[in-house]
């Protein structure tokens, strides 16, 4: 294909509606010819429609769960270069599957805030609270490390205008571990990649959606480690 | 005070075919003050977002948001869908913060384009259509079209950008839709259309690039 020939499939490879096909061709012709300005200034066009369309005020729950996020991808990027999680469990599925099974009832039944005794992770932690209205919390996590497997129930669901949010006191701090809605059964699991430490005092408030820094509300429950 | 220097000569470009209107004629000089400011704020969020500032994603996020939102919502007409874009876009920018180019001006263009890219994509999965493989922003083109997209919009703001949208013509203006907001190949324009592969290709063509003129981004080819 000559230049011309290619300047008819830069919108749609600008627009990002090209097929794999056109964006082959393309490329192919890139790589050779100097359109390297023209596909810059086209791409920034296609870019700039963007900016034209209208503003549309997004639900107050989405700015909570994307900050969220942010608690839980910077421990992420430290975890990279911790200690992998449970890797003992998966070498030992891999080599002997039966005593993976009978490792993992072990640790079934090893609630309670006991500190587990594995050769290669001695200070994972299993933490299990159950208050007075069927509500419960279990927190799975090896101190000192990010990340933690979290789930709870017996909640009431909040409406969108709020959320839970999960907060550590550590002396005289006060940490936001990270917030979320329980499903309409009152559930929720999902993973924090938060750094508990022995003695930290986990409790729940429920909050605007907005998000906040601090807790405001009254907390639905609190436990220690 | 460079900032303002720098702005001043940007906003009286000649290149710039969308010319601003009156009332923002009569207040050149407070516009571009505040667009040096702008771009002063802009820069300092990169900075901060290459550090792993929280607060400046927060930052972003209010200044952004509302029009991340409503790309998304315009292209997929469905709430919570474009809640999901909108929050895997700015997760992206956040996981990627760390190479981030801290000399860029900003990274509004890039997240509009990380939305247009990601709604796009949930678009076609949900007509089962055929995902489209991302030929925009990892390219070195793209990487310099977001630099001119920082330019532009250094210049001109949204207002003006919709002018430039307005004076396409209906024909180019339908084309323009169903490829970027309908996210739709040549082949799906024609089968919309029922126009010819050669109309269709050639309305695209003449639609961005009268917008690269307006955007005063070189001349039309």
């Amino acid at each position: 294909m000559n230049c011309e020939e290619i300047r008819d499939l830069l919108p749609a490879y600008v627009l990002g509606t090209a097929t794999p096909h056109e964006i082959g061709v393309v490329e192919d012709h890139l790589a050779r010819c100097g359109l390297h300005e023209e596909v810059a200034a086209l791409t920034a066009s296609a870019a700039l429609i963007a900016s034209g369309s209208k503003s549309v005020e997004p639900p107050a729950a989405l700015k909570a769960r994307i900050m969220a996020h942010t608690a839980g991808a910077t421990a992420g990027v430290q975890r990279e270069r911790g200690t992998p999680r449970r890797p003992w469990l998966r070498r030992l599925l891999a080599v002997n599957p039966i005593a993976a099974v009978l490792a993992l009832a072990l640790v079934a039944m090893a609630v309670w805030n006991v500190t587990l005794q594995g050769a290669e992770s001695p200070e994972k932690f299993v933490h299990f609270y159950r208050g007075q209205d069927s509500d419960w919390l279990r927190v799975e996590t090896v101190l000192g490390d990010p990340g933690a497997e979290v789930s709870l129930g017996g909640f009431d669901r909040l409406d969108d205008s709020q959320l839970y949010h999960l907060w550590t006191t550590r002396g005289d701090q006060v940490l936001l571990i990270g917030a979320f809605n329980v499903n309409p059964e009152g559930k929720w699991a999902g993973e924090f990649d938060f750094v508990f430490e022995e003695g930290d005092r986990i409790w729940m408030t429920s909050e605007s959606a907005s998000g906040t820094d601090q807790p405001t509300g009254e907390a639905v429950f609190k436990t220690r480690f | 005070m460079a900032e303002s220097a720098t702005t001043t000569g940007h906003i009286a470009s000649p290149a710039l075919a969308v010319q601003p209107n009156k009332q923002s004629a009569r207040q050149t000089t407070g516009s571009t003050i505040a667009f040096a400011d702008e771009m002063i704020i802009r820069r300092n969020i990169v900075a901060r977002l290459v550090q792993r500032d929280p607060s400046a994603l927060e930052e972003m996020y209010d200044r952004m948001a509302r029009r991340a939102f409503g790309l998304a919502y315009r292209i997929l007409d469905d709430g919570p869908a474009a809640e999901d874009i909108v929050q895997d876009a700015f997760a992206w920018v956040w996981d990627n913060s760390q190479k981030l180019d801290s000399e860029r001006g900003t990274v509004d263009g890039l997240l509009l384009t990380l939305v247009h890219r990601r709604a796009v994509d949930a678009l076609r999965a949900r007509s089962r259509r055929d995902a489209l493989p991302d030929s925009s922003v990892s390219s070195n083109a793209g990487q310099d079209a977001l630099d001119l997209v920082d330019e532009v919009q250094r210049n001109l703001d949204a207002d003006a950008i919709n002018r430039a949208m307005d004076q396409l013509s209906p024909e180019q203006s339908e084309v323009i839709d169903l490829a970027y907001f309908g996210g739709m190949t040549h082949a799906e324009i024609c089968e919309k259309t029922s126009l010819p592969l050669g109309t269709v290709k050639s309305r695209l063509r003449l639609a961005l690039n009268g917008l690269r003129n307006s955007f005063g981004l070189g001349g039309s080819s």
